[in-house]
């Protein structure tokens, strides 16, 4: 298994959000956490994405245990979170030099994911202007 | 490191083009504090115009010599505190002085001269209210006992001469003489500014009213001006603080690219609005007591002296909002938190004007200690103590925010 979480718990104030959580998936495989409100969900996400410290447990990817780790975890883990972390004020340009070098940015939108997810077409838009989706992306 | 360099390029590139709309909100800010400063100062000039002293003389003051005296006393006079003499008749005077309107009056007893002149001592009385024996009156008293002893003895050596140039038979040749002789000493006697002078220490910080209140309301300013960075600094979605986290950017590293993004807004805020004050006031020909005239460098230079407590007001704006995540709720705090710390330390109204359990209080509060940084930077004697006091605040606030920081985080 390329992924293994393991007995994984969490607590906030005496109160246990999370109990013995345990999986595992293959690469290529697609993962789907449902859950009530309130059940747990983006707590376990935010403790496999770094954010917040799990009480107890594991988080193995390719045989490497990240939970301990204090590498940053972006370097495996890719998060989308649920708001716009992205700055109204600015353009699409400006937001990426926040996640890219300029040569780095200037090589994903020439053949890399940025091109992908046709960023370049609204590059100089301010975040402000864009569309919920032209958001997302 | 590399993270928080791009960080702290993409806030700087914020703050830079929001600079324009933060100036002008700085202007409107600027504006509103100096119609209050203008009243406030106005306020206090005329209170001062009105320490005038207001003394009523009742009774018959017709004779040559005592005329003479009373008209002395209200034109001679040249000091501070002037004194204003008004002749009424004694119901006229008791009330006044129960209304407020008269220091205090006198009574000049019928036939006073002429009781000199033949050996009596009628007295002249001298009526004040108990709530008014302040230090002005005090001197006042002093001023009435030592006007009435010179008129006496003065006029009694006088009328003595005049009495034996009459018994001599010389009063036809001397009379003029010393109607003269009289009139000169009398003159001489009353020229007030031989019997004190008045020197005004100032209000308090050992500064001049107007220097006072020039570093209150710039102290308020800076605290106001803090609703500018509402907008920008406000955040309901923290997903982009856990974005960079999740890149290895906690709290510390965020909150230091926003304090120093923040604080360059400021900065420039400050000095531009600085710049603009001391072109107009250069032109006004705006003079301050301990400045001299206030000229477009002295006024930049004090502004640029301010960036200390710059740097702790930024972080206290900061602080105040990570503790709200709505912008109009941010914006209402630092209003509030703007108002009341500068009413408890002294911007509107000296400090030693209130009761000492809340002057203590107000000098130990950040805006307190900015207030005494600013009055210190005017003087030209800034210790080493306040700016270890400005800088212990500030970092106490940015260890707030790295609180609330890794709490909101820590929280989703």
């Amino acid at each position: 298994m390329d992924l293994t979480i393991n007995h994984i718990k969490k607590g906030f104030k005496n109160k246990s959000v999370l109990e013995d959580i345990t999986f595992s998936a293959n690469r290529g495989e697609c993962i789907g956490i449902l859950g009530g409100n309130g059940c747990g969900k983006t707590t376990l996400l935010s403790i496999l994405a770094g954010t917040v410290s799990a009480d107890g447990g594991s988080f193995c990817w390719g045989g490497k245990e990240l939970l301990a780790s204090k590498e940053p975890r972006s370097k495996v883990v890719g998060y989308v979170p649920q708001g716009t972390p992205l700055f109204e004020e600015l353009t699409a340009k400006d937001n990426l030099r926040l996640w890219y070098d300029r040569k780095e940015m200037l090589h994903q939108l020439k053949g890399g994911v940025l091109e992908l997810l046709g960023i370049h077409e609204f590059l100089s838009v301010p975040v402000s202007k864009m569309s919920g989706g032209m958001k997302k992306r | 490191m590399r993270e928080a360099g791009r960080y702290l390029f993409i806030q700087t590139k914020r703050v830079l083009r929001c600079f324009p709309a933060v100036f002008f909100m700085t202007l409107l800010l600027l504006a509103a504090v100096g119609l209050v400063g203008k009243s406030v100062i106005e306020e206090k000039l005329s209170d001062d115009k009105k320490s005038m002293v207001e003394i009523g003389v009742v009774g018959d003051v017709s004779d040559s010599y005592l005329g003479i005296g009373v008209m002395a006393l209200k034109h001679l006079d040249s000091s501070r505190y002037a004194i204003n003499i008004q002749m009424m008749d004694e119901a006229e005077a008791k009330s006044a002085l129960q209304a407020g309107d008269l220091a205090a009056y006198l009574v000049v007893p019928a036939g006073f001269v002429d009781s000199i002149v033949s050996g009596e001592n009628l007295k002249i009385t001298y009526y004040t209210r108990n709530s008014q024996m302040g230090i002005g009156t005090m001197l006042m008293n002093e001023l009435s006992v030592i006007i009435s002893d010179f008129i006496t003895k003065s006029q009694n050596a006088i009328y003595g001469m005049q009495s034996l140039c009459r018994t001599y038979g010389y009063d036809d040749i001397y009379w003029d003489a010393t109607n003269e002789l009289n009139v000169r000493y009398i003159d001489l006697i009353l020229s007030r500014t031989d019997f004190f002078e008045i020197e005004v220490l100032g209000v308090s910080n050992q500064l001049s009213m107007v220097g006072y209140y020039i570093c209150g309301l710039t102290v308020f300013f800076l605290m106001i001006w803090g609703v500018n960075g509402c907008p920008l600094f406000v955040r309901k979605d923290f997903s982009l603080a856990k974005m960079l986290k999740i890149n290895g950017m906690g709290a510390f590293y965020q909150i230091l690219c926003e304090y120093l993004a923040y604080l360059l807004l400021m900065a420039a805020s400050l000095v531009g609005i600085f710049a603009l004050l001391g072109g107009i006031c250069g032109m006004a020909e705006f003079s301050v007591p301990e400045w001299g005239k206030a000229d477009f460098e002295t006024i930049l230079s004090f502004g640029v002296s301010m960036l200390p407590a710059a740097c702790m007001l930024t972080a206290m704006a900061l602080c105040l909002h990570e503790l709200t995540g709505n912008v109009i709720s941010a914006m209402l705090l630092q209003f509030l938190t703007a108002a009341s710390l500068g009413y408890l330390s002294g911007c509107f109204y000296p400090n030693s004007f209130f009761p000492a359990a809340i002057q203590k209080t107000g000098q130990i509060l950040p805006s307190g200690v900015a207030i005494e940084y600013a009055s210190q930077s005017m003087r030209g004697e800034v210790s080493a103590g306040i700016l270890l006091a400005l800088t212990g605040y500030t970092a106490l606030f940015l260890m707030a925010i790295y609180g609330l920081r890794r709490r909101k985080l820590a929280k989703n």
